[in-house]
């Protein structure tokens, strides 16, 4: 039986202005875990306070260690109460938790394209299939709100930055280099997560250049484990849509299926 | 000290007073990998409509001061689909499976009673906060005269002891408490949800894709409280209660004022072995106190 057991926090650092990075030991699990499962953490107790967990993902486990590592956007009070944990503080952990990517043998040049906050499950998705040929777009708004890829960079055999105001790399947006670069990548997977407008542009570019995909994707939650019906994401299904649930049917779905409103 | 936590509601013996909520338990599988539950006295499962039901489009929860506003619009993959898939495994565990059921016309909650029939579950549970359609859409919970007639159309469909629940969006409660029994119900459960709204004032739209929804958790809890007392004092038949129930102590409250079990909703989306963790804090709770058997707290505050 798994327990949501109190863990220990390593570190908590600034990362950038409003990011930090927190290093987790003490997580149970009987599995390997996946690049695109989340953990799923308490900030505050029980009754004073915060009440929902949140979802935040893995973006790092360090093989000596076996630490975990989120990287976080300090955004509303449940972040900012993160972002207050002190190294040694107890944790409240529950995960890892939801479906990751699973790539089939036949997977050998994979793309990572990320967008803002949504570059961090990607760092761990590097680390997890560096055996394959792997490149990297990521994009921010600006140097202030960009996420350093740290040991990933290693990992990948050609990463392309960009920030909207042009102040770190290529002025511009990841779909723009995606098009550009896409020729001489010739990738046969794609793996993005970012903003809803981002995962919409890729979608549409892996339509037209034929592109298999996996989109990590987002919504608001609660149980974390599938049963109060609350992080709905759209799926196509048969020619039909039904609503599936990104804590455990997800967060990575198929990109081509994700029905974008 | 050996205590005894068995209780009776309507013919039905539960083990012990503590049922996971509809709507925050799933079907109970989701919970099976961090609880045993087998050791809970009952499991009210997630709404349950004649058809698959999609549910109401996302942001579907929102967190609010000590509670959370939920509008998953009872997603749900149908009665047929919850007999054949769902239910076989559920009915492997030791406890008490009450089926929770929604619907827009009095017709719809009979079929979906009939369904049941022969299906070797605990009580029928009627969701009474949706819309009756064929009257303007407005609550069946909201008026005594649907409640009776909507109890006693599916009491006379049903084979199991029936739950009525109560929303708490009504103006007289007890008015409303005593339609249900009129009507025939077995025993009552309260509260649902309270109707409630959320805004996001930076992108100045609602907080849910909805724009209303249900209030539940810690935030609720008073009023909960008052309203099971209120119940509790008005009719003769056994009664749930719930609200913000989120340790053994809240679950003592709720039976010292008169129910006879209690259900546990929010917790679940915070610890999924929340009701686990009720039921030792109300075990803690007895054997601090000296209360040797949970009945003789049940409604012992009295004025
Ligand atoms: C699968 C998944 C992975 C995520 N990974 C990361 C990550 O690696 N790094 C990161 O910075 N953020 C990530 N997020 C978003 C993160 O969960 C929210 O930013 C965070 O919950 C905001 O909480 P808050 O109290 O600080 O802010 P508030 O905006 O005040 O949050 C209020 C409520 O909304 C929920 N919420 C708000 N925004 C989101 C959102 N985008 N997604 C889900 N719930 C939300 C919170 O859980 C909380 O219940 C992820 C979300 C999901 C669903
Ligand atoms: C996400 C969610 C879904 C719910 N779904 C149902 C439902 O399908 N049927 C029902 O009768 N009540 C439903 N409820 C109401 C709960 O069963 C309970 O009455 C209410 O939440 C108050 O208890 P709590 O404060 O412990 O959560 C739901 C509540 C939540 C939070
Ligand atoms: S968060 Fe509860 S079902 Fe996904």
């Amino acid at each position: 039986m798994m327990t949501n057991t109190i863990c220990r926090v390593e570190y908590n650092d600034y990362i950038n202005k409003n990011i930090k990075k927190m290093g987790i030991s003490g997580i149970e699990h009987k599995r390997e875990v996946l690049p695109g499962q989340f953990l799923h953490i308490k900030p505050g107790s029980d009754y004073h306070g915060l009440l929902l967990r949140r979802p935040i993902s893995i973006s790092d486990v360090l093989p000596s260690t076996g630490i975990m590592e989120i990287i976080y956007l300090i955004k509303g009070p449940g972040t900012a109460e993160l972002s207050r944990l002190k190294p040694g503080d107890g944790v409240d952990v529950l995960g890892p938790l939801g479906n990751g990517l699973v790539l089939d043998d036949n997977v050998k040049n994979l793309l990572l394209i990320g967008g803002g906050m949504g570059v961090a499950p990607l760092l761990y998705a590097a680390r997890y299939y560096k055996h394959l040929s792997l490149n990297g777009i990521f994009g921010w708004r600006d140097t202030g709100s960009l996420i350093p890829l740290g040991a990933a960079k290693d990992f990948m055999d050609r990463v392309y930055i960009c920030t909207q105001d042009g102040s770190t790399g290529h002025r511009g947006l990841v779909t723009d280099i995606f098009c550009e670069r896409v020729e001489d990548i010739r990738p046969d997977m794609v793996f993005a997560c970012g903003p809803v407008a981002m995962l919409k542009e890729v979608q549409r570019l892996c339509t037209r250049f034929g592109l298999d995909s996996r989109f990590s994707m987002e919504e608001r939650m609660g149980c974390g484990v599938g049963s109060c019906m609350t992080c709905a994401c759209k799926i196509e299904r048969d020619g039909n849509w039904q609503y599936e649930r990104v804590c455990c049917d997800g967060p990575v779905f198929n990109g081509q299926r994700v029905v974008f409103d | 000290m050996d205590i005894n936590t068995t209780v009776d509601i309507a013919g039905v013996t539960f083990k012990n007073p503590v049922i996971a909520a509809s709507g925050t338990f799933g079907y109970g599988r989701e919970h099976v990998d961090y609880m045993d539950l087998n050791k809970i006295g009952g499991i009210s499962v997630s709404g349950l409509t004649l058809e698959p039901r999609n549910g109401n489009p996302p942001p579907r929860i929102v967190e609010t001061p000590s509670g959370i506003i939920n509008s998953v619009g009872l997603q749900n993959p149908g009665v047929e689909y919850f007999i054949n898939h769902q239910l076989p495994w559920l009915k492997e565990y030791d406890t008490r499976i009450i089926v929770n059921i929604a619907g827009n016309t009095v017709e719809e909650y009979c079929q979906i009673a009939d369904r049941f029939n022969g299906t070797d579950v605990d009580m029928l549970e009627l969701n009474i906060s949706c819309p009756n359609v064929k009257q303007g859409g407005i609550a069946f919970g909201t008026q005594p005269v649907m409640v009776e007639e909507i109890t006693s159309a599916v009491k006379r469909y049903t084979q199991y002891p029936l739950v009525v629940k109560l929303s708490p969006n009504v103006g007289d409660i007890v008015a409303i408490a005593r339609a249900a029994q009129a009507g025939g119900a077995d025993a009552l459960s309260l509260i649902n949800t309270i109707t409630a709204m959320a805004v996001d004032i930076e992108n100045k739209r609602p907080m849910l894709e909805n724009v209303i929804g249900g209030l539940s958790g810690p935030a609720i809890k008073p009023i909960a409280l008052r309203m099971v007392w209120q119940v509790c004092n008005s009719v003769d038949i056994p009664v749930i209660g719930m609200g913000g129930i989120m340790n053994g102590r809240d679950a003592v409250e709720f039976m010292m004022v008169g129910a006879r079990a209690v259900a546990v909703g929010t917790a679940n989306l915070i610890h999924p072995d929340a009701c686990v963790r009720v039921l030792k804090g109300v075990e803690q709770y007895m054997t601090t106190a000296g209360v040797k058997d949970i009945r003789d707290i049940i409604g012992i505050i009295k004025t």
